[in-house]
């Protein structure tokens, strides 16, 4: 009788157990991405809902943060600017593109949404796709070659009522909550972020983000609102990184409709943006006299309260026709802004009220020579008048190849993009060596061939060749200009990806890229990804590291995140960034206060930290 | 009898190979048998088969009102309002969720196995 109850208890556990882990198989398998990806849109890197549950990326950080060769960092502003951190200028990174269900965040006058976004929460999203090089042209308004697409949670997945703390050895706190119903989604997250500062220099902030959706038929409506009461700004434009006030006050609104009729997609957006800058240097005096002796143009004073309206509309159509699958689409940006209040070094500045129309029209066609072989490409011509001081007309384009042979898959890419900086650079002597001049676009001209092996694991080998021309780079000052100079460079690279058991996985990158530039250097990266599950556990790590021929020193970024599921409902993890403390770290550029001469003050891009999460389901 | 010939002459889309093996545990407990015949607008794999005739099916995975047999579905909603329905997989809380009602179980002189007590209401 005993041996038969054990034998019955025994089956009951197994029982169980059976089940749960195929209702875990199916969670973690379960992607979204499946049906928001676009094919054949440039090399694109996903995201899933698991993925970011075990990352627990609670910030767009964390997901920049295992990207190579993009990667996140910071500007002098604190701002998320992987471009040109040196500039004095908020935003050099125009040319990534951020995305919420479709619908672009923009930051007004300064471009992508990135710059704010980058450090935001995304409690909200269920998963994340990158395109990188070559994105489709019906994705984005403005040019763009990094296309950063979130989706926010699925309705009807998400049933139900979720509540998340943190906290971290700086003493950050974040506190979220979010409702899926039926039709409607409600979020709010609130934020104080801390980290480490140097010397004076403060990168700390404080958000509330709050997002709802409703869907009703073919129709989708939202809105996204956050509100920075204070955000500081790191050295900002200070020479010789001395502020005695440096924060930002940030408003950003979006409300946004989306409407699906059977071929056509039509979208409009409206977007509020409020920016309030105060800046005061604690070396006024000396500034003062550098600027009136050698005749620089120093900054030792700003307030700006800025604000920005954005309209946006889209309209695409896409259609099947024998062997090709083609969307075509007009869409348009009015993008204005203005000060009421500028003053710089104490003296009021001109403000620009007049607007940018950006107009853009686009066909992509993708043609299936066979069930084997896709040839395709897109066109995308756009017209951008900014504040009547400049009109550029863009013409881009890309074309792709895709061929299936048994586990072979081979792909070429071929695109030639141009992309415009800001527009609130455009004719700004803040920030230009020289405001008269007309601002070319920077074009990026791209091939990429890759071969993927697919069977119980994916081998790829891409080889990438790129080429960048007018890149508006910043000179000793800071301040930027549009160099003659070709950036060339070569990336070859493995990638590597095995689902080791149906709940792990790992993802493997090596890359050597070659640049030729103002300096000739190679690079040297490697990113490894590990995901997995096992019982009440959820384990991710991440490995980073890179070492250039010019800086001959190697960067381990280790981290990773541990969780703990007490049950179906409550969960534990700790998460640790860049825990040896070897972190890629930037050099910023400023003046040594007493000799006037250059120094660096260096910095991590992703700190060292540990934070400890609580998540609760109900 | 012709309108219960059925249902989509083409299966559109399957289910994953992990639903498919967990519908298979579970429908087999219940129907106390290895293969089970299905009416379906997915399709399924072995040891469930894809069937046309409510006749022959033992159950129906999602809503078709015109059959009788008992009916699995695939939201919590459906599962309250269709009185057939012996059971769901649906998501909530962002997770897969299995329920059964004991109940509805007993209408259909369903078993109800000791293994899956943990998702019986």
């Amino acid at each position: 009788m005993k041996k038969f109850l054990i034998i019955f208890y025994t089956t009951l556990l197994f029982a169980n157990s059976k089940i749960n882990t195929l209702l875990k198989q199916i969670e973690i398998n379960q992607d979204l991405s499946s049906k928001t990806k676009k094919q054949n849109a440039g090399i694109i890197e996903i995201f899933t809902r698991s993925d970011i549950e075990r990352m627990k990326a609670t910030k767009l950080k964390d997901i920049l943060k295992v990207l190579s060769p993009f990667f996140y960092s910071r500007n002098k502003f604190n701002l998320p600017d992987p471009f040109l951190p040196n500039a004095t200028s908020p935003n050099n990174s125009n040319f990534i593109r951020l995305y919420i269900d479709n619908h672009e965040i923009t930051s007004g006058p300064f471009g992508s949404g990135i710059v704010i976004y980058g450090n935001m929460d995304i409690n909200n999203i269920d998963h994340i796709e990158v395109y990188k090089t070559s994105p489709s042209f019906d994705m984005s308004v403005e040019p763009g070659f990094i296309i950063i697409k979130m989706y926010t949670k699925d309705y009807q997945r998400d049933l139900g009522k979720k509540i998340g703390l943190s906290f971290d050895n700086y003493y950050s706190k974040e506190g979220y909550f979010y409702q899926a119903f039926d039709k409607k989604f409600i979020y709010f997250d609130a934020n104080n972020y801390k980290t480490k500062s140097i010397k004076n220099l403060k990168k700390d902030f404080n958000s509330i983000h709050f997002f709802s959706s409703y869907k009703k038929d073919n129709s989708e409506y939202f809105i996204d609102y956050i509100n920075i009461p204070k955000y500081d700004n790191f050295i900002g434009l200070s020479p010789f990184a001395t502020p005695k006030t440096n924060y930002t006050k940030i408003q950003n609104l979006l409300l946004a409709y989306n409407k699906n009729f059977d071929n056509i997609n039509f979208k409009i957006d409206y977007q509020f943006f409020k920016n309030n800058y105060q800046f005061e240097d604690k070396n006024k005096q000396k500034i003062q006299f550098l600027n009136s002796t050698y005749k620089k143009n120093l900054i030792y004073q700003v307030n700006s309260k800025l604000k920005s309206h954005t309209l946006t509309s889209s309209l695409t159509y896409t259609n099947k026709l024998n062997n090709n699958d083609f969307t075509v689409g007009i869409k348009s940006r009015y993008n204005t802004y203005y000060y009421d209040t500028l003053t710089i070094n104490n003296k009021s500045q001109k403000t620009k009220t007049n607007p940018q129309l950006t107009n853009t029209l686009f066909i992509e066609e993708r043609y299936f020579i066979n069930n084997k072989t896709i040839l395709g490409g897109g066109i995308a011509h756009y017209h951008i008048n900014t504040y009547s001081y400049q009109t550029n007309n863009i013409l881009n384009h890309r074309i792709f190849f895709t061929h299936l042979n048994n586990n072979y898959i081979y792909k070429l890419y071929h695109s030639n993009i141009k992309t415009l900086p800001p527009s609130y650079i455009i004719g700004n002597p803040s920030f230009l060596e020289t405001p008269n001049q007309k601002i070319k676009p920077m074009r990026e001209l791209y091939t990429i061939f890759e071969i993927t092996k697919k069977d119980t694991s994916s081998k790829t080998i891409r080889v990438f060749k790129g080429e960048a021309k007018n890149a508006l780079i910043p000179n000793n000052e800071g301040k930027l200009y549009v160099t003659n100079k070709r950036f060339k460079y070569k990336t070859v690279s493995f990638i590597y990806k095995k689902n080791i058991t149906p709940l792990s996985k790992i993802n493997l990158k090596i890359s050597i890229t070659h640049i030729n530039g103002f300096n000739i250097s190679n690079v040297y990266r490697l990113l490894e990804r590990y995901f997995a599950s096992y019982n009440k556990f959820d384990l991710f790590e991440y490995l980073k590291i890179e070492r250039s021929t010019l800086i001959k020193k190697y960067y381990i970024n280790l981290g990773g995140t541990i969780t703990y599921h007490k049950n179906d409902n409550l969960s534990f993890a700790i998460k640790i960034d860049n825990l040896l403390n070897k972190a890629k770290q930037l050099n910023y550029y400023v003046l040594d206060e007493n000799t006037l001469q250059p120094k660096t003050i260096k910095d991590f891009n992703i700190e060292r930290k540990i934070e400890i999460l609580m998540e609760y389901t109900f | 009898m012709k309108k219960f010939i059925l249902l989509i002459p083409i299966l559109l889309f399957s289910f994953n190979k992990y639903e498919n093996e967990l519908f298979s545990y579970i429908l087999s407990k219940i129907f106390n048998k290895k293969i089970v015949y299905v009416l379906s607008k997915q399709k399924v794999n072995y040891p469930l088969i894809n069937v046309y005739d409510c006749k022959k099916a033992d159950i129906v995975l999602g809503n078709y009102n015109k059959c009788n047999k008992p009916h699995f579905v695939f939201s919590y909603k459906n599962l309250i309002h269709n009185k057939k329905a012996i059971g769901a997989f649906y998501w909530a809380k962002g997770r897969p969720q299995i329920l059964l009602l004991k109940n509805r179980l007993k209408e259909f002189n369903l078993s109800i196995p000791k293994e899956l007590d943990e998702y019986i209401y």
